[in-house]
């Protein structure tokens, strides 16, 4: 020490007016402040002077100041109070006991926060100090009941024998004491009847008496004189609802009588809750079996009684043996990921919307890459039957009644956004507000990482750090990924440009791959657990109300977890914590980093799985799953039907047929009050149009709550029952049966008459003027009418040497129901005529030879907008309707239909 | 609870499929495992089910995702699973065809450990389907039992959809014709390129695929296109390159053969082997969807690959026969067993 003082004097950079400074610090075993240093010698002369001007004197981590050679003691004495039992250390002795290791002279600096140095004595700030007692037994026999006292369970205390039971002997040799505990109790000395113990239960909470779950109280047992309105443990003939046959109570007692006894003690909760913590009332004849065992002598305050330190933090470091804590968390993550949402008959609908969400996730690019999801959107108004979402460059809509129940997904293009949810048919409604759902659109100028989860979904993370062992799915703009090098990894490009990259970063040589993730400005860091259900298959995957799935596994079989992560150095590094219905259980990882982990003899419920390594770098990774007792039920083989409010069920073997009805009316109606078919999801339905032959008219799946798209079908039926007055619609449910719809459409002249006169009033010049051209008329005008007019007009080739003028001949077919059956039969002919007043016999001989070759009796001659009716071998003048005319009158209408129209 | 580190071997022992690690391509295992998946996800993408189906087994067995890939396709065929668009496999209920002799055919996505099937009678899996002898004693109770698990009995007619599909004869072929009056135009199934048709013909009592002249005349074609899947059409008489033509479905095409042969007087024919318990059945045309769905529910592949040989119990043949015949007018043609 000398030669190191001898060199330090030798500097320049002592300060000679420091000496006496400096030797008042040399002898002094603490830390010293500079302001009490200086204050009088130097500063209070108007001094500038610093103890840092001086190398004989250095400063301590805590801002105050030691003697340069000195070995500043903290670290070692705080670790001696954490490790040993003792609430105190004796400053001198402490430092002595340091100085022999280290062999210098040692100080300890009183500013370190950790440590409160008492005159000398050294202990723990009350930050590091826990709630629970210190507790003691290796104490001198000066101790006991002079600054320390036993410690019991308030149990075993009450259990005890009278004192007067006990002889010679002392109270701890009576009852089971868990230790020793130093106290203390303002303005009373301890006495050997005395003893701590932790108060249980709530009854005599009432704010004031300090008497609270959970805290330490002094007792002294066997109290002597009178013990009325006194704070007492006592034991009996009675059941306290929390606590059982002992309690803590107020001791009331009524007047006594002329025998000098009670005739009433009340036992008093100090709590106002009477309901939960009633009153123990004992009657004169039950006194006996009531014991007061002790009386409440004082609360203790926290800094009243010595208590444990705190569990050493170690930086990077995490206490796996804090399993309170993680209970805790596997606790709040069950709770979390199960927690219930409003349901839709919830009334506050303000509150079932502040749950809606919106987000992009990813999906692979086989299934189309970046989608919205959107759901559950629990209490979304029952009004609305679908919703858009809308960009700058896309519109599309989903059902909004499976929004309502579930999340539901949307294909959108990773260039499109911002994007905004659209009620379709409320656009305007300033109630309905679906702006919390909107969401902005991706960066152009960075990737955007996904990690995938459980079910295969890409979730978005926020941050550029990906972990080891996880699998994401990196969407990258094209004019970023152009920039990377040639060597990157290869990636799916999607419609807009953007690439999808796949990254599984379990395997073990990603050297290529990092490089990729640099170029992107992402980083790699340690890795994390990663816990897969193996080889047990589970019975069903659920979805929580957040839209994530957990599997459920029957009780009867015990699920393999397999565990991988990074690697494991010695046992008890990593934990896994299972928690469900009847507690939690940990189990400690071996060395390694691959693991099969059974959990076995499971009661049905709710389970949540932890894995937390000792190192904080890695974070901690959940699981749910849940314990069913019986399998699922398997989707039924059936399907349910409700047409217009009839409701039939469709089973294999037995064809339903409804009865006739009109689908056009349905174009009027909502889809959903029309039409509903449910059948197994994923079901394939074909809707099939019959008449002589089938038609199918589309084939849908129902969607995965067997729902087929009323939509869809009302849509394809309004179609073709607009165009067909008979046919009959099938649903065709493979083998598990089908349904058959009759269709009838009869028009009436009303209609026919609208329709024919929006005809009229569109082409009626055109009619005139193309007078003669056919292949322009008969699409456009010839078939339509027919139509109206009840039939189907198929063309028929002609000798054109037999015919006599400018003539096409047509057949009118008309398709009728007969009983079941749907047939197609030839009505008339249809004589297409440039005019039809010129109807001379020539003409009237050739109808009838044509008539007779098409096998009818009957042709309608018509130049477009002229008709008229020949009869087979008739030469009665033909009478001549022209429709410009006829449709301005209704009887005269009415009349021309009866000539030229069926089924009207 | 109890929580335990396992190893490997004895995990896979403990839950029964060790099976899988000696042989890991077997199809009956791994359709189990296909199941499993299906039915417990209700619904999931194909590439995420055969995905995780290795991924889950990897403790067990490496599984080649090509064969379980191919064994979710036979599961599609065999209708234990539902294909929805975008590749979505549905899990699907559990039907039960009665194919008599009291024995029973199932169909269902549920993976056989939860049929319970063991209560009525033996099952056993041949590949992907699952056949179950139903006890003497439990005749009277299996089918009320299946119906109270959810499940449904059904014929093999009904299973087939034999009330719901035509016969391959001459309505078939009329109402084929009925919608070729309203044809697509000569040429428009080649936009991407001339497609290489050939012709079905009937020369020297045999059905014979033909190109060129040889075709000239013929009725139905078919090419490959441009992916490599089968276009097929019917004209009146000529290929779709110059012809009007009606596009037909693959199933509709496999039907027209039948109806074509049948029409000129020279029938398909059906081979039959009869042997002491199972007779083999051979038919060198594609079967249409009906009826290859009922030979599978009665008979089993004998030669899956090419989907053209069948072995049926002795006590079925007759049923089998009869209802071929009947749809699709093939002629028995008795081959000496080999």
């Amino acid at each position: 020490m000398n030669a190191v003082e001898g060199t330090v004097a030798n500097w320049a950079s002592t300060r000679r007016s420091f000496d006496a400074l400096v030797e008042r610090v040399q002898a002094s075993r603490l830390s010293l402040d500079e302001a009490d240093l200086l204050r009088d010698s130097h500063w209070a002369l108007g001094q500038d002077a610093r103890l840092r001007e001086d190398v004989r004197l250095r400063l301590t981590p805590w801002g105050r100041w030691i003697r340069a050679s000195a070995y500043l003691a903290n670290d070692e004495i705080f670790g001696r109070l954490h490790d040993e039992p003792h609430s105190s250390l004796d400053v001198q002795d402490a430092l002595s006991a340091v100085a022999e290791t280290v062999g210098r002279w040692c100080v300890i600096c009183s500013a370190d926060p950790r440590l409160v140095i008492d005159a000398s004595t050294v202990r723990l700030s009350a930050r590091e100090l826990s709630d629970q007692p210190l507790l003691e037994t290796d104490l001198t026999g000066l101790e006991r009941y002079t600054t320390h006292l036993p410690i019991h369970t308030l149990k075993a205390a009450a259990a005890s024998a009278p004192a007067g039971e006990w002889g010679g002997r002392a109270q701890e040799q009576i009852i089971e004491t868990l230790g020793w505990v130093q106290v203390t109790v303002p303005g009373r000395p301890l006495n050997r009847r005395m003893f701590v113990a932790r108060i249980e239960g709530e009854s005599m909470d009432d704010g004031r008496s300090g008497i609270v779950d959970g805290q330490y109280a002094v007792f002294e047992l066997w109290p002597t004189g009178s013990r009325q309105g006194l704070n007492v443990l006592v034991r009996g003939a009675f059941s306290d609802p929390e606590t059982g046959t002992y309690a803590i109570k107020k001791y009331v007692a009524d007047l006594r009588d002329a025998d000098g006894r009670h005739q009433r003690i009340t036992l008093v909760s100090l709590n106002p809750d009477k309901a939960r913590f009633p009153d123990i009332h004992v009657s004169v004849e039950q006194e006996d079996e009531v014991s007061i065992v002790a009386r409440v002598v004082h609360v203790l305050a926290p800094s009243e009684l010595a208590r444990k330190p705190k569990p050493p933090r170690r930086p990077g470091r995490r206490d796996l043996s804090a399993t309170q804590e993680i209970f805790e968390k596997l606790s709040d993550f069950s709770r979390r990921f199960f927690e219930g949402m409003p349901t839709a008959q919830e009334e506050d609908s303000k509150a079932a919307q502040a749950t809606w969400t919106s987000e992009l996730v990813c999906l692979d690019a086989e299934s189309g890459g970046l989608h919205i999801e959107v759901g559950p959107l629990v209490g979304l108004w029952s009004f609305i039957k679908q919703l858009r979402v809308e960009s700058h460059e896309s519109r599309q809509q989903v059902l909004a009644s499976n929004a309502r129940q579930r999340p539901v997904r949307v294909p959108v293009s990773a260039a499109g956004g911002p994007w905004t949810w659209v009620p379709v048919g409320f656009e305007d409604d300033p109630d309905i507000d679906l702006s919390g759902i909107a969401l902005s659109g991706l960066e152009a100028d960075r990737a955007h990482v996904f990690r995938v989860d459980a079910a295969g979904v890409g979730r978005r993370i926020a941050g550029s750090t990906l972990s080891r062992g996880q699998h994401y799915r990196l969407l990258v703009p094209e004019s970023v990924w152009q920039e990377l090098a040639p060597s990157a990894a290869t990636a799916v490009t999607m419609t807009d440009g953007w690439r999808l990259w796949g990254v599984e970063l379990a395997e073990a040589d990603l050297g290529p791959v990092l490089e990729t993730l640099l170029q992107l400005r992402l980083d790699v860091g340690e890795g994390e657990g990663r816990l897969e259900w193996v080889l047990v298959p589970p019975v069903q995957w659920s979805t929580s109300l957040k839209g994530q799935p957990f599997p459920c596994f029957l009780s009867s079989a015990a699920p393999v977890l397999s565990i991988s992560g990074p690697p494991v150095g010695a046992e008890g590094a990593a934990e896994v914590y299972v928690g469900g219905p009847a507690g939690t259980e940990t189990l400690s990882l071996a060395k390694g980093e691959n693991w099969f982990v059974r959990v076995s003899d499971l009661a049905p419920g709710r389970y949540s799985v932890a894995l937390f390594y000792d190192r904080t770098r890695v974070a901690p990774s959940y699981a749910a799953f849940e314990v069913v007792k019986e399998l699922p039920l398997p989707p039924r083989p059936e399907g349910q039907l409700s047409v217009g409010g009839t409701a039939v069920n469709i089973v294999p073997g037995s064809p339903v047929r409804l009865a006739i009805r009109d689908f056009g009316t349905f174009e009027l109606s909502n889809p959903d009050e029309c039409l509903q078919l449910q059948v197994p999801p994923g079901w394939p339905v074909r809707v099939l149009w019959r008449e002589v032959s089938e038609d199918v008219l589309l084939t849908l799946n129902a969607d995965e709550d067997g729902r087929v798209d009323p939509n869809a079908m009302v849509k394809a039926l309004v179609d073709r029952s607009r165009r067909r007055p008979v046919g009959d619609v099938v649903l065709d449910l493979g083998e598990l049966g089908r349904v058959v719809l009759p269709h009838h459409r009869r028009p009436t002249p009303e209609n026919v008459r609208s329709t024919v006169r929006d005809m009229l009033e569109r082409l009626g010049e055109t009619v005139e003027r193309l007078s003669g051209n056919y292949e322009v008329l008969l699409p456009r005008w010839f078939e339509p009418l027919c139509a109206e007019l009840g039939y189907e007009l198929e063309h028929v080739p002609a000798d054109p040497d037999s015919v006599p003028g400018h003539y096409r001949v047509c057949k009118l077919y008309r398709v009728e129901r007969q009983g079941r059956a749907i047939r197609r039969s030839p009505r008339r002919l249809l004589i297409l005529a440039e005019s039809v007043d010129e109807s001379t016999q020539e003409v009237r001989a050739w109808l009838d030879e044509a008539c007779a070759a098409h096998e009818l009796r009957e042709a309608l001659l018509t130049d477009g907008l002229r008709w008229a009716l020949h009869r087979w071998d008739s030469r009665v003048p033909l009478k001549v309707w022209n429709l410009k005319m006829v449709i301005a009158d209704e009887a005269d209408f009415v009349a021309f239909l009866r000539d030229a129209a069926e089924g009207v | 609870m109890r929580l335990s580190i396992v190893d490997q071997t004895a995990v896979v022992s403990e839950v029964g499929i060790e099976g899988l690690r000696e042989s890991p391509n077997d199809v009956a295992l791994v359709a189990d495992r296909l199941r499993g998946e299906v039915t417990a996800r209700g619904h999931s993408r194909r590439s995420s089910v055969i995905r995780r189906v290795v991924q889950t087994t990897a403790p067990a067995a490496t599984l080649d995702p090509e064969v379980v890939g191919d064994v979710c396709a036979q599961l599609e065929r065999a209708g234990d699973f539902q294909e929805a668009p975008g590749g979505v496999l549905f899990a699907t209920p559990l039907r039960v065809v009665d194919i008599g002799g009291s024995e029973c055919h199932i169909v269902s996505s549920m993976p056989t450990n939860w049929l319970r099937l063991e209560v009525f009678g033996d099952c056993r899996r041949e590949g992907v389907i699952r056949r179950c002898q139903i006890r003497p004693e439990m005749e009277g109770e299996w089918r009320p039992a299946i119906a109270a698990t959810g499940g449904v009995v059904i014929s093999p007619e009904t299973w087939a959809g034999f009330e719901r599909t035509p016969k391959a004869d001459d309505s078939w072929l009329a109402w084929l014709d009925q919608r070729l009056a309203q044809p697509e135009p000569p040429g428009t199934l080649e936009r991407h390129g001339p497609l290489a048709w050939i012709g079905l013909v009937v020369s020297e009592g045999e059905l014979r695929w033909r190109a060129g002249e040889k075709a000239t005349n013929a009725r139905l074609w078919r090419a490959r296109g441009q992916w490599g899947y089968w276009v097929h059409a019917w004209t009146e008489g000529g290929p779709p390159s110059t012809q009007p033509f009606l596009q037909l479905r693959g199933d509709e095409s496999a039907r027209t053969v039948f109806a074509v042969a049948r029409q000129s007087g020279e029938p398909a024919r059906l081979q039959i082997q009869r042997r002491e318990t199972n007779s083999l059945f051979t038919v060198a045309q594609w079967l249409p969807y009906s009826e290859y769905r009922f030979l599978s529910a009665l008979a089993s592949a004998s030669d899956p690959s090419s989907g053209k040989g069948w072995s049926i119990p002795r006590a079925r043949v007759g049923a089998a026969i009869e209802a071929l015949v009947d749809r699709l007018g093939l002629v028995v043609v008795d081959s000496p067993v080999t």
